[in-house]
């Protein structure tokens, strides 16, 4: 890519990154078909630090990933389409705050990370990020968490083992087992299989919406020549946004909010922020965030269904369920935002670049692409401000979670947003439900999605998006309401109700409409706070003890 | 419609019962939002201000936004990190932009806290007790000068002449201790003038906000100063930092001043007329309860109840809230709980800070006749400069580098643009 003498400025805030020592799933993502977390429980303390060398070369570092995307590419644009046979199947390791106090050299230096958080572990903060309490005793209470509810079934690692084919990846899962049996150091209580949807929900999740649009840029480059950025920069390189943005909407972030060792982003402006405490061991690694988070479909869209025929019946509109789903997600199924068209779906603005050029608080302009890529300019239907959320509802999904241009109830506005932002690396779990009644799949089936996160700090980050912004509904924006697709109210009293409004036109009047839902679309039933550690302190923290 | 007056914050009644007090009050904020106009015209034009006097200007048709902050002091977490910010946060420091250096609370969001401890066991925390009230009108409750307004502009220069036994009367009320004397919140030397640091509302007691930015005045003025404009590098200003780096209307690393200043301003750009919605003051916005846990049995947590107790204001304007377990609320071990007892997301409570950090405030917002005005935008009158990684605004001619300087894009991709951290309000003497 050129870089002109004025953006050579910018390659000074692009650091090098050991790619080699990072592991995969944390900065490209292992972005497989097939994904299994396996959840494992220390039995004996030398023994399991004696298998981890073992098994420290099965781990998959970032340079793989990076090397396995270039490769595909370059097949991709040889055979003009995606490589029928080019598979892989990968492994990461992480490890929760109790894992690594059983397990390092000096179990105390646990208590260097600054990060609450992580060493409370998740029991812990659950009811503080809106989870039913275990009082209540419902299925969104820790208690009765699958995995991870409790200090008992909190794994002391966890292994995220990722194939694009079903079939490889049985294997591996086979070869984990046969090795994690015969070892006897460390015990497998947990296995949590998790696959793409099939078909035309490929890439969504189980509500039907397409899922993981919206990814933050990285600044860096590969240590190794020839030093490629490690987030692709789509914009012209003439265009000033070039400093600031990978791609239209994907901001480029500073790598230290996702792993340790590396400059944080400043909150007020581009600049670098305050370094984030850590043993020294941490550099080059992140810490992971897992959510088992059971989505009731059905519920979801009798809710829309009614509560869209009701609203039109009110106003006189046509107001479809889907509509009305696109307003609480802020996209439409296909991905197009819905900011850039309200009223039905678009599959040219479902495609890439499109679907990520909006913000909020100002109007979108044309962005230049990078001609080398042959990508069609992106000029119709740019988003107009929406500061009121007229066409995306402050209370929509995307909006809470990343207001973008707007400011927020936090100093430094969309800077600060920058600070905020998570890499996400889910994958649903389940069987999709039909939308008829042909299917023997039962509703009460579990299905839903396996989130899981990396950043540096889980209490400024993926706590701070659920409790600050998800949950509250005064936040981001005054008068936001809650999200109500992945929101929960916790608060004493208040029965897990949420609220929120959206907005019509109806014969150029601007109508308000409350929406209010008693109970979760979205229900936590495992997860936990984990550390993914570099392969070099793999290697030394780890270390059998002679 | 115009409105009569200008209440008292919160609805409070104390005025009621002194002669002419809340007209003089009224008169007091209506000449204070008269001189933040005339500021304002210097920059827009003579009858050019999108900032009204209610009582002199009509809304019609107003609708009203509160704009919302965390009530934690920002500026210490951003500095210290956030372990060390509360420590601080819970200390009374010397105020050293004050004669006589008196201690002070260093709490700057318009949220303000002291911490009693149980008096038998001093490590443990008793009660929290929050403000927000403006020191205006504990002044107008103290009557006589005051060291927040020039020479004729105090409350009692317009009537509102307070009553000094009422005034201490409150402080024995709120602070349940009989034995306070009037003399102790005056200055010694100046029995005349009230002392907002005096003893009762700082290292023995909280009444009112005083850290010296935490003022109506500033309120006011900062609501004032967001409706101009602003413009650098040839592009309109619609960013939040660079907004107040560029009007210069507060401390930029705060919650509370960028906040209000961009939302106000943004109302602006849209030809609102705007002012604050009577009657004007600071209000606690919301706690968030959630994740705050007591000590349950065997050695559990089980979810505490919510012990945020509004003492003062009306229920959707409180301005004085105490947060203590209610007597008899016992743990399992059979003893009183405690604040400390209980635990914020996994972590025991040790400073007040921890519930401050829980805490929403509020200012209003009342906005009407959209699109009635097209002002253009001005030139900035302040930059934003960063000395030892903090960012303030200072003067334009100011021998430093500009942080936002005009023509470098920034996070929005309108490209970009591009502040003299006055405190609002103007100590005059404190005439000790």
């Amino acid at each position: 890519m050129n870089i002109t003498t004025d953006s050579d400025t910018a390659l000074l805030e692009e650091p090098f990154v050991n790619l080699g020592n990072i592991q995969g799933n944390i900065i490209h993502g292992f972005n497989k078909s097939h994904q299994v977390l396996l959840g494992l429980k220390v039995v004996s303390r030398d023994g399991a630090r004696e298998w981890i060398q073992c098994i420290h070369n099965q781990i998959t570092p970032a340079s793989e990933v990076h090397i396995f995307r270039k490769l595909r590419q370059v097949m991709i644009r040889r055979l003009g389409q995606e490589p029928k046979h080019l598979s892989v199947s990968w492994v990461n390791i992480a490890f929760s705050a109790q894992g690594l106090r059983k397990l390092i050299e000096r179990p105390d230096e646990v208590d260097e990370f600054e990060d609450e958080a992580f060493k409370l572990g998740m029991p812990a903060r659950s009811s503080s990020i809106g989870d039913p309490s275990n009082d209540e005793n419902v299925t969104g209470s820790p208690r009765n968490w699958k995995v991870g509810g409790e200090a008992t079934n909190i794994p002391d690692i966890l292994l995220i083992l990722a194939s694009d084919r079903a079939d490889i990846l049985e294997e591996e899962v086979k070869w984990w087992k046969n090795n994690i049996n015969s070892n006897m150091s460390v015990d497998l209580f947990y296995e949590e299989p998790g696959a793409d949807l099939p078909d035309k929900l490929q890439g969504h999740e189980h509500f039907g919406f397409k899922d993981g649009i919206s990814q933050p840029g990285i600044r860096g480059r590969g240590r190794e020549p020839p030093h490629e950025f490690i987030t692709q920069r789509l914009i012209d390189s003439n265009d000033p946004l070039v400093r600031s943005f990978a791609a239209p909407g994907q901001p480029l972030i500073r790598l230290g909010q996702f792993v340790f060792g590396y400059d944080t982003q400043d909150s007020f402006t581009d600049g670098i922020g305050r370094p984030r405490s850590a043993p020294k061991w941490a550099t080059d690694g992140s810490f992971l965030v897992y959510r088992r988070l059971k989505q009731e479909v059905e519920q979801f869209w009798d809710f829309m269904r009614t509560k869209a025929a009701v609203i039109s019946s009110r106003h006189g509109v046509d107001i479809r369920a889907e509509q009305l789903a696109a307003m609480l997600v802020g996209r439409w199924p296909s991905g197009a935002p819905i900011l850039r068209t309200p009223f039905q779906d678009n599959a040219i603005l479902a495609g890439p670049v499109r679907n990520n050029h909006f913000q909020f608080n100002n109007p979108s302009r044309v962005i230049p692409i990078n001609e080398n890529l042959n990508m069609p300019p992106d000029v119709e239907n740019l988003a107009a401000a929406d500061f009121d959320g007229h066409f995306c509802p402050r209370a929509s999904h995307i909006r809470k979670v990343n207001p973008r241009d707007l400011s927020t109830e936090q100093p430094g506005g969309a800077n600060d947003t920058l600070t905020r932002r998570i890499l996400r690396r889910g994958i649903p779990f389940g069987n999709v439900l039909a939308k008829d009644n042909t299917s023997s799949i039962s509703t009460s089936e579990d299905r839903g999605l396996l989130f899981l996160c990396y950043q540096t700090s889980i209490d400024d980050q993926f706590e701070f998006l659920s409790r600050n912004w998800m949950n509250q509904e005064e936040a981001p924006e005054g008068n936001a309401g809650s999200d109500l697709i992945v929101g929960q109210n916790g608060s004493l009293g208040e029965n897990r109700v949420r609220t929120c409004s959206v907005t019509f036109k109806v014969n150029g009047n601007i109508v308000k409409e409350t929406l209010e839902i008693q109970g979760d679309w979205v229900v936590p039933t495992g997860g936990g706070y984990f550390f993914s550690p570099s392969l070099s302190a793999l290697s030394e923290q780890f270390k059998k003890t002679n | 419609m115009t409105i009569e007056e200008f209440s008292p914050p919160g609805g409070c009644t104390d005025f009621d019962n002194i002669p002419s007090q809340r007209k003089g009050w009224s008169k007091y904020i209506s000449a204070t939002i008269d001189r933040a106009i005339k500021e304002v015209e210097k920059d827009v034009g003579s009858g050019k201000s999108q900032f009204y006097n209610e009582t002199k200007v009509d809304s019609d048709s107003p609708e009203d936004e509160p704009i919302i902050w965390d009530g934690f002091p920002h500026v210490l977490t951003r500095r210290y990190g956030r372990a060390e910010a509360l420590r601080l946060a819970d200390q009374l420091v010397p105020e050293t932009r004050v004669m006589g250096s008196p201690l002070s609370r260093v709490q700057d969001e318009y949220c303000e806290w002291r911490v009693t401890p149980v008096p038998t066991a001093p490590d443990k925390i008793l009660k929290v007790t929050f403000t927000c009230e403006g020191p205006e009108y504990w002044q107008a409750l103290a009557g006589g000068p005051s060291i927040y307004d020039e020479e004729g502009q105090s409350p009692s220069d317009f009537g509102a002449t307070g009553d000094s036994d009422l005034l201490v009367q409150l402080y024995r009320e709120l602070l349940g201790d009989q034995t306070i004397q009037k003399k102790e919140l005056f200055y010694e030397n100046n029995p005349t003038v009230y002392n907002p640091w005096n003893v009762w509302n700082t290292s023995k007691g909280i009444v009112h906000l005083q850290q010296i930015n935490n003022t109506l005045g500033a309120e006011i003025n900062i609501g004032a100063q967001a409706t101009v404009r602003r413009i650098k590098g040839g592009a309109e200003i619609t960013e939040v930092t660079r907004l107040i780096c560029c009007g210069g209307f507060g401390v930029v690393e705060r919650s509370s001043d960028p906040r209000m200043g961009i939302d106000i301003n943004t109302r602006a750009r849209q030809g609102f007329a705007l002012t604050l919605r009577n009657p004007i003051g600071i209000y606690f916005a919301s706690f968030n309860n959630d994740g705050i846990t007591k000590p349950g049995p065997n050695n559990t947590q089980v979810p505490a109840g919510n012990y945020w107790t509004r003492v003062r204001g009306a229920e959707e304007m409180p301005v004085r809230v105490v947060y203590e377990i209610p007597v008899g609320e016992l743990g399992p071990d059979g003893k009183q709980l405690t604040v400390s007892d209980l635990q914020i997301a996994g972590a025991s409570i040790q400073f007040g800070g921890q519930l401050a950090e829980r805490v929403k405030m509020k200012f209003v917002a009342r906005r009407c006749r959209e699109k009635s005005f097209n002002n253009s935008p001005k030139d900035c009158i302040s930059k934003c400069c960063s000395r030892n990684g903090v960012l303030n605004a200072v003067e334009l001619t100011e021998n430093c580098a500009d942080v936002f300087p005009a023509g470098i894009s920034g996070v929005s991709p309108m490209g970009d643009v591009t502040a003299r951290v006055q405190p609002p309000f103007r100590l005059v003497s404190t005439r000790r």
